[in-house]
């Protein structure tokens, strides 16, 4: 299926509709950037702009602003970022499980370097994919254990 | 006179490249023009040397390019890198300045957000490569996941507005000796690719072929992804669900050692009873 | 080739444009029904029953002051509102707003006229991981936030940003969940296949439409609550709860910058309504009376002509205004959570439930491979008990109160007698 030829311009549109999808992606990317850019610029240039002291101050409900925000947080909000990179990355494994799960035992799936295994059948995937979720209530268990989920 | 050995159009470069032709000496220039850069824009301080720095990294950046696409478009590649066409040159730039950006900012959270925009464009060459699940992943996971973190520790760490970053934030600690390693190790990869016979190549073509294999039914490069995964390296699969454990059980371990000190959201001065 | 780009990319500018407008009537929308709940008027000054509002709105916040606090960081103060529309308004593009419009089809007279080559989804584009798309926009969007609270330098931006930031990644992993149970029984990621999928019935008895709500309630109650976590509406908008953080993480903003805010929530509500209609509300699908209104092609019912494409779009906008309304009636129902009921809601209910409905729907497909079940009722049945079996754990389950009195200092809350005041 490679191109055989040099495709000619606007080649990235060319090869077929994969990159005709993400190139309209990418596109609408760039409409919506323009539209954030282009809003915060002409509120800029249009609006009326007085500068003064007690204006520019931070707004602390009308008291004079104490402090800053250089404030010490709570280490729980940075071990959530982590606990949650951790669950992100393996829910995000299950997605190829889920595409192979669909075409489990179809002849056109290979397994191996150069594809010389057959297909998997669903049972072997699903026995795989059941031990891969019990790793993860493992470790979702340790942090209940662990106290991490208690917030009070 | 390395030039040599790329011929007029037509000829082929396999046959040449493939009796053990060496290393391409103008990419190698160019990533050797490219580290002094990096070294001179790398937060020292000096800040007229840093904008010399961006000129050289600029030309040493658009020399690389044009000579790798010079070569590419007369290479047996020719055909399989045609569609990327300049768009592979657009978001590699822009990765490669953000990823500049993450190392000379002197400001860590813009060192974060340049760090976004290195995986934006990453994932935009990855899509150029037909990999979408990668691509989307890449985002997920990089950008939305743990870049996150790392804004919650600077958030964490660094001042608010107005305040000048400290000192281990503005100045770089070992620039000479990172500036090595790293351009050392680019040229191994340079050598690799360039250097020996195509098969190195052949990494980078492996996605494109599935791509397009997978352009014919529904998704087939994803489920082969996930059948091999899950079938044929179901093992190192699930033994990379265990290190995701341990390293939850590792960051449980480093905050959970004492009660936090400050309580949440503002209740903070109180003293105990 | 280039024609349909053109006329996906058309479709795309169309739709940023319809999505603004929608956008601008549905806090018109919000303000009235808040109103009609609280037995008030609501805006009525500007135009005929106050019709004209969102223009006026429109007008007035780009000609009103741009404001940069002294303390904040001025470069990330002004790319935050960029940051946060930018994925809000990318998400809807793998939205299957109308079907398919079969090739052959052309464009009015006025128009030029000209003919659609090969079939066009309506939608702007339909990659191949259309879900994981949406996921991508949705991690996206967390930056916005991040960056406009910390920028601004202000203390109820930071707390509403960190508050903000630690709810959107917790609710993520159950709405990522959710969303791959319906699309492993699906068998497909493609938003458009998962929609045509459900526009069918639950058996020859049951005229029931075999929407993935009736399929698998549980992960549709999952996806509903994540994504009004994600969008930070009511109940959980203690990102902005006006009494203890003013604005939130936009608190120190002003004009079109505080509009971009209110623009971007607007948007992730509209995508997050229509991907629940995509994927559990049947999309365009309009049960019963589906095959007289929607006229195919023999065999290829899916695929329709202008007048099916333009039914269809409004079937589908139909059901997402009513999702919208649903929206602002639980804000105006529901009280607002505690942030420790909010964390314990995401890391002790739906995690758990979310990975659960998952296995479940695993489950099901495998049996259905091997042949041992075949109706779709057993993953109904599935999904009910699951849920019967988290509510009773809920009561069951040993949980100790989290509520204790702390001591208030000097404030007038403070009770009069027999509390120690600080030194």
């Amino acid at each position: 299926m490679l191109p055989s030829t040099v495709v000619s311009v606007p080649a990235v549109l060319a090869v077929g509709s994969m990159y005709q999808q993400w190139a309209l992606l990418g596109l609408l990317f760039l409409i919506a950037l323009a539209f954030g850019v282009g809003n915060v610029v002409m509120s800029h240039m249009l609006g009326p702009a007085r500068h003064g002291q007690v204006k520019e101050s931070t707004y602390e409900s009308g008291v004079d602003p104490r402090g800053g925000t250089k404030e010490r947080f709570n280490v729980r909000f940075y071990l959530v970022a982590m606990i949650f990179v951790v669950f992100d990355v393996e829910v995000l494994f299950l997605i190829p499980w889920l595409s192979a799960f669909n075409h489990a035992g179809h002849p056109g799936l290979k397994l191996g370097q150069s594809g010389q295994l057959g297909p998997p059948g669903p049972g072997a995937l699903f026995v795989s994919v059941l031990i891969f979720a019990g790793i993860l209530l493992l470790a979702y268990g340790y942090a209940w254990a662990k106290g991490v989920f208690k917030w009070d | 006179m390395d030039r040599v050995r790329r011929p007029a159009a037509g000829g082929t470069v396999r046959g040449i490249l493939g009796t053990g032709a060496t290393m391409n000496n103008w990419l190698l220039a160019a990533t050797a023009v490219g580290a002094i850069s990096l070294y001179l824009m790398l937060p020292h301080g000096r800040r007229r040397m840093s904008q010399f720095g961006a000129l050289l990294g600029v030309l040493a950046l658009g020399g690389g390019f044009v000579e790798l696409g010079l070569w590419l478009s007369h290479g047996p590649l020719a055909a399989a890198v045609a569609p990327a066409g300049i768009f592979f040159y657009v978001f590699a730039a822009i990765a490669l300045a953000s990823a500049v950006g993450v190392v000379c900012h002197p400001r860590p959270i813009y060192c974060a957000l340049y760090f976004v925009l290195v995986t934006l464009s990453v994932a935009a060459l990855l899509i150029l490569l037909l990999a979408e699940f990668m691509a989307v992943v890449l985002i997920v996971i990089y950008a939305g996941a743990i870049l996150v973190t790392y804004v919650f520790v600077i958030m964490l760490a660094s001042p608010g507005g107005g305040i000048p970053a400290a000192d281990y934030d503005r100045v770089s600690a070992d620039p000479l000796l990172a500036v090595l390693v790293s351009f050392v190790f680019l040229g191994m990869i340079l050598q690799r690719l360039f250097g020996g016979p195509m098969d190195g190549f052949m990494l980078a073509r492996a996605p494109l072929a599935s791509g397009h294999a997978a352009a014919a039914g529904s998704f087939a490069g994803l489920a082969a992804l996930g059948a091999n995964l899950y079938a044929h390296y179901a093992l190192p699969l699930e033994l990379a669900g265990i290190l995701l454990t341990i390293s939850l059980v590792g960051a449980v371990m480093i905050s959970r050692k004492h009660e936090p000190v400050v309580r949440i959201l503002g209740a903070a001065d109180v003293p105990a009873e | 080739m280039l024609g349909i780009f053109i006329a996906h990319l058309v479709f795309a500018l169309l739709m940023v444009g319809m999505l603004l407008s929608v956008i601008a009537y549905l806090i018109l929308l919000e303000r009235k029904t808040a109103a009609w709940m609280q037995d008030r008027l609501g805006p009525n000054r500007v135009g005929p029953k106050g019709l004209l509002q969102p223009l006026a709105d429109g007008v007035k916040f780009i000609l009103k002051e741009e404001f940069v606090p002294a303390n904040a960081d001025r470069i990330l103060f002004l790319l935050a509102p960029i940051v946060i529309i930018t994925p809000a308004l990318c998400g809807f593009a793998v939205i299957p707003w109308g079907g398919v419009l079969g090739a052959g089809a052309h464009l009015p007279g006025w128009l030029g006229g000209w003919t659609f080559p090969k079939n066009f989804s309506v939608m702007v584009a339909n990659p191949r991981i259309g879900v994981l798309f949406v996921i991508a926009m949705a991690s996206l969007s967390v930056y916005g936030v991040v960056l406009a609270g910390w920028a601004s330098g202000s203390k109820y931006s930071f707390l509403g940003g960190l508050r903000a930031t630690a709810q959107m990644i917790s609710y993520e992993i159950p709405l990522v969940l959710s969303l791959l149970s319906v699309a492993v029984v699906a068998g497909t990621l493609r938003l458009g296949a998962i929609t045509d999928s459900q526009a069918s019935y639950f058996s020859t008895v049951f005229f029931l439409p075999a929407w993935n709500i009736f399929i698998q309630p549980a992960a549709f109650l999952l996806f509903v609550t994540c994504i009004f976590a994600e969008a930070n509406r009511a109940p959980f908008d203690l990102v902005e709860c006006e009494q203890e953080l003013v604005g939130g993480y936009h608190t120190e903003y002003s004009s079109m910058k505080f509009a971009l805010f209110f623009l971007a929530e607007y948007a992730a509500m509209i995508t997050g309504a229509a991907v629940a209609v995509a994927l559990f509300l049947g999309g365009w699908h309009l049960p019963w009376i589906d095959q007289l209104i929607y006229p195919g092609a023999p065999g290829q019912p899916l695929v329709t002509g202008w007048g099916g494409v333009i039914l269809k779009f409004v079937v589908f906008w139909a059901k997402v205004m009513l999702f919208i309304f649903f929206y602002m009636w639980v804000r105006w129902t529901l009280p607002r959570f505690r942030f420790d009921q909010l964390m314990n809601l995401a890391w002790r209910t739906l995690i758990p439930l979310s990975l659960g409905t998952f296995l479940l729907a695993a489950l099901f497909v495998y049996l259905r491979r091997e042949g041992a079940i075949e109706h779709r009722g057993w993953l109904l049945l599935g999904n009910v008990a699951l849920l019967a079996g988290t509510v009773a754990m809920n009561q069951l389950w040993p949980g100790e109160s989290t509520n204790r009195r702390l001591p208030v200092f000097n404030s007038r809350y403070q009770s009069a007698a027999g509390v120690l005041r600080p030194n």
